[in-house]
């Protein structure tokens, strides 16, 4: 039992270091704000690794903690529409970036985000899902509660439509 | 892979939105040591429920109060209720008739004091 333990223990470590670049990245596209796409991240991460040490393993460690960073990064979203007229009220914090450095910034994760912005929300889930969460179609199927088929239609579409926005930014 | 059509779309998506490397270490290092937050807020759940638990019992079981004391009037009134309209034969041969809107203040039971208002 205690090496079985120990397996599980490497396998989930294992499975954390693989996951965290990923779901990081899908948070950080998803609400733009690094900070934020940290927390969501983690608590996602975390919640597998309270469900595996609980004996709860899901059967898609990847779809379930998709899942999880979906719905947490849509709460963060809403949370920060509330707050984020109080914040400018306030002139926000003084460590925010000023608004020359902010059109300096303005690289290629702003051009790809404003092309994202594009999309239907729905396209937009799929294609993050797919294309930057690395999720397999089935996965991102399971982690969206659609089919198979669905999500392939959505991706499909999303890829065509980005293909050309962000083609057309550069032409 | 290198002949997958949607591989430099996917690729110019994934580089836009690198993960900084500090960051990503920091996320799997807090996600595996999550498990002391997961127990305080466990714990956290358990003591708020049983305190809620605790506090709706102590309203449920709270004694109610003392009947107010009201001086008897020494006769006893009969009255009826017809159509909401209270009804009460007062001992000098009057009718008391009061009511007619039912007010949502008003408690459906407990102690109350009704003023009858007329001459002798």
């Amino acid at each position: 039992m205690g090496g079985q333990g120990s397996s599980v223990i490497v396998d989930l470590e294992r499975t954390i270091a693989e996951l965290a670049p990923r779901v990081l990245r899908y948070a950080n596209a998803r609400l733009g704000d690094p900070a934020l796409a940290e927390d969501v991240a983690q608590e996602s991460l975390a919640a597998l690794v309270r469900a595996c040490r609980n004996g709860g393993a899901p059967d898609s460690a990847e779809a379930f903690v998709f899942a999880i960073a979906r719905r947490r990064a849509g709460r963060a979203s809403w949370r920060r529409r509330l707050w984020a007229p109080l914040e400018l009220a306030l002139s926000a914090r003084s460590d925010a970036p000023s608004p020359e450095a902010r059109a300096i910034a303005l690289d290629e994760s702003a051009h790809v985000r404003a092309a994202l912005a594009r999309l239907s929300s729905r396209d937009r889930e799929a294609i993050l899902l797919v294309a930057i969460g690395g999720l397999s179609m089935a996965d991102a199927a399971a982690a969206l509660g659609l089919s198979l088929s669905a999500v392939k239609m959505r991706v499909s579409r999303a890829r065509t439509r980005l293909a050309a926005l962000l083609e057309a930014r550069h032409g | 892979m290198a002949d997958n059509p949607d591989a430099p779309l996917d690729d110019r998506l994934r580089e836009a939105f690198e993960a900084d490397p500090r960051a990503v270490s920091r996320v799997a290092w807090e996600a595996l040591t999550a498990r002391a937050t997961g127990r305080r807020r466990g714990r956290f759940a358990a003591v708020s429920a049983a305190a809620i638990v605790g506090l709706a019992a102590a309203i449920a079981l709270w004694p109610p109060g003392p009947a107010p004391s009201v001086e008897p009037a020494g006769a006893v009134l009969v009255g009826s209720v017809t159509d909401g309209l209270l009804v009460i034969p007062l001992p000098d041969g009057s009718t008391a008739i009061t009511g007619g809107v039912a007010r949502q203040d008003r408690p459906k039971e407990g102690y109350g004091l009704v003023l009858v208002e007329g001459g002798r």
